[in-house]
């Protein structure tokens, strides 16, 4: 398993370091691409193939993939993958306004390589540094369009993110030293040697511990209310790292949440972790909801969509039992094709339209009817509509919470799903269907041809999506059994 | 045993001094307005954090902890506040920061959660290298104050300032309760560098783009 994983750390490290060589070429576009391609082929054989492996450390203890690392590591992964073909054609200088183009590609690249550390690293200190290197190169790629919004953004987002993760980091120290008195003061805190001992950590100290994760890391997640950076860098960023943030960032800051919830549930019973989530996991998708409805710009309306997507996944691990933990983590999937699907689609907008004002975009569908179409295929997939896989991954989860008695969740999610669902599709439905009218903006750019990299990398998105609505291959299947055999599907 | 005693003796006397000037430093960050003086309290501050470690190393004789005295006292005593110094000099044209809360509230509200911090850290059963029980009041104390310090000034260098006070209670807390983790050196060293290359990368060009000061006042395109 550890040559697999190392083969996709080395291609996305090593398409860093060759797009920093050659700059802004056309080369680097296909360089980023292949990369992106090659790591998720990797992390496909190493949680599939090698499945005999999952759940035992390797290379040492450096690498550690079971099946809930394994869910995360195939939705960061993919997301890298797509986004990287996308960004190879948006990045055409009549398409994308990207300012900084020379630093995209080795940032896109780092990205991804912290981005695919996440969840394969065994110890938690290092799962931090994978984290806190996230931030630092999205905020930089957030401000890659160099407008003033666009480092307002990327200022908020460092200064809360970075804030957020200090706090994170405390309840890493507070882990660590909850297991001392048991392991001395020289161990490595890695999940297996922490579970080891769980009966015996300090229960004080990781009640502390896991709250300050879940807060300090749940800021990266974007869960209410400390969600205040994540509309902005969502709404100003470039739509592919748009994608790459509501995809697989916020999965990855998620993982980190579970992760340590899986040790401290372990140590101080489910239902303390359960409860933290369910909070935080209904806030954020309550308010996300409402939230939603009253927005004007279509890339904020998406990132909403987000803090409600991963409200759901929280809601889902925190309502408990095999079956909504196992819709929770093929939502973690689903929503990552899902929603890179919408975002491509509102770069093909912004780069037509010029405009993230939902007022000003009327008849994409007689304009460009390619884009319409996938716009609007976007937006019924992460309304949850059938036969898209988010409407499987949220009736699983609604069909765990009646099967576990919590009937106020499951109907809270029902509600609230539906009050999102409004949102997004009378939002899409009059850009794309609704004729052009005195307000509309000028469509200029409207009628380009389409890029074939980017409109690949929507169907990519598109098949992913609606496939696993239809049809969950039977060794996913397993690999979901096993990420709610580790937290969540214990009641 | 009667020779360890004095030297045992002095550290914990030292620590705790370290510890209480540790906090009157952050709570002295909620009484400066000026750019430059609020750099140069979060310099005291550092200095502090790099005593502590320095003494925590020598007391359990490791090397390794040293170092990171050492670098601390490089990176957060010298090269972050004359970067940011250099900075404020070179850009900024008004040097007082606008408050939202003034200083005799702010410092009542440190204060208040120097207390709120010293109150929940007794809650945890634990001791901190040399420090007084309870050892995690003083950095947690530290993180109450730098968020609240960051949320109140409306200027990005004290943002910086926040964040940076925010991350030495951190540091801290590390070192108190874990000084053994072995990753502690190598991701410590990489979070001191993280807001310098935050700084250089966004807030350099954040300047040269506006050109019109460092108030956030500015920065209420973004809302809802």
């Amino acid at each position: 398993m550890a040559v697999w994983l190392l083969i996709a750390l080395a291609a996305s490290l090593g398409a860093a370091l060759a797009t920093v060589v050659i700059g802004d070429r056309p080369v680097s576009g296909w360089i980023s691409a292949i990369a992106g391609s090659v790591a998720f082929g990797a992390a496909l054989v190493a949680v599939f193939a090698d499945h005999a492996a999952r759940g035992q450390h390797s290379l040492g203890s450096a690498f550690y993939v079971d099946g809930l690392s394994g869910v995360f590591l195939i939705a960061v992964a993919f997301v890298y993958a797509v986004v990287a073909i996308y960004s190879a054609g948006y990045l055409q200088p009549e398409i994308g306004h990207i300012r900084l183009r020379g630093v995209y590609w080795p940032l896109l690249n780092l990205f991804g390589l912290a981005l695919l550390a996440t969840p394969m690293v065994a110890n938690l200190g290092v799962m931090w540094v994978a984290v806190e290197l996230t931030t630092v190169v999205s905020a930089l790629l957030v401000t890659s369009e160099g407008s003033d919004q666009s480092l307002e953004a990327g200022w908020k987002y460092i200064v809360i993110g970075s804030a957020g993760l200090a706090v994170g980091l405390l309840g890493i120290v507070l882990m660590y030293a909850a297991g001392e008195p048991r392991l001395g003061d020289h161990y490595t805190p890695t999940y297996t040697t922490l579970v080891s001992v769980a009966p015996h950590l300090n229960r004080a100290l990781v009640h502390a511990a896991f709250a300050f994760v879940l807060v300090g890391f749940g800021t990266k997640v974007g869960l209410v209310p400390m969600h205040a950076w994540l509309p902005d860098a969502h709404s100003e960023g470039p739509s592919p790292i748009s994608a790459m943030l509501s995809g697989a960032l916020l999965a990855a800051a998620l993982y980190v949440v579970l992760r340590v919830g899986a040790i401290a549930q372990l140590a101080v019973g489910t239902s303390y972790v359960h409860v933290l989530l369910v909070v935080f996991g209904a806030l954020s998708l309550v308010l996300a909801a409402f939230f939603a409805l009253r927005q004007a710009n279509y890339k904020r309306l998406l990132a909403y969509s987000s803090i409600e997507h991963m409200g759901i996944v929280s809601l889902g691990v925190g309502i408990g039992g095999p079956i909504a933990a196992y819709g929770a983590f093929f939502h973690v999937l689903v929503h990552a094709a899902g929603k890179t699907l919408a975002f491509f689609g509102a770069g093909e907008l912004l780069s037509r339209y010029e405009t993230r004002e939902i007022d000003r975009i009327r008849g994409v569908i007689s304009a460009a009817p390619f884009v319409g179409v996938m716009v609007l295929l976007g937006a019924l997939a992460i309304s949850g509509v059938p036969p898209f896989g988010i409407f499987r991954s949220e009736l699983l989860i609604v069909t765990g919470g009646f099967s576990q008695s919590k009937f106020a969740l499951a109907g809270l999610l029902v509600v609230f799903a539906n009050v999102a669902f409004v949102g997004l599709y009378q939002t899409f439905h009059r850009m794309v269907i609704s004729p052009e009218d005195r307000d509309s903006a000028p469509a200029r750019r409207v009628r380009r041809r389409g890029q074939p990299l980017m409109s690949a990398a929507m169907l990519l998105s598109l098949s992913v999506v609606l496939v696993l609505g239809l049809w969950i291959p039977g060794p996913l299947n397993q690999l979901l059994h096993s990420a709610a055999a580790v937290i969540g599907g214990k009641t | 045993m009667l020779h360890a005693a004095p030297h045992y003796h002095f550290a914990t006397a030292a620590a705790a001094l370290i510890a209480i000037a540790a906090l009157l430093s952050g709570l002295a960050l909620l009484a400066v307005k000026q750019v430059h003086e609020q750099v140069r309290v979060y310099a005291v501050l550092s200095v502090f954090a790099a005593a502590y470690t320095l003494l925590v190393g020598v007391n359990r004789g490791d090397p390794g902890l040293i170092v990171l005295a050492v670098w601390t006292a490089v990176i957060k005593v010298v090269v972050i506040p004359l970067s940011i110094d250099r900075a404020v000099t070179r850009h900024v044209s008004e040097h007082e920061v606008p408050l939202v809360v003034q200083v005799p509230m702010s410092l009542l509200i440190g204060v208040a959660l120097a207390g709120v911090a010293y109150w929940s850290a007794a809650a945890l059963p634990i001791h901190g290298a040399l420090l007084p029980t309870p050892a995690l009041g003083m950095p947690i104390a530290l993180v109450l104050i730098g968020l609240f310090f960051m949320i109140t000034r409306q200027n990005v260098i004290s943002q910086i300032v926040g964040l940076l006070t925010l991350e030495n209670g951190v540091f801290l807390a590390t070192v108190a309760v874990a000084p053994g983790l072995p990753f502690a050196i190598g991701f410590l060293l990489l979070l001191d560098l993280l807001p310098a290359v935050v700084f250089y990368g966004v807030f350099a060009r954040l300047i040269a783009a506006r050109a019109k000061g460092t108030s956030i006042e500015d920065m209420a395109v973004l809302k809802g």
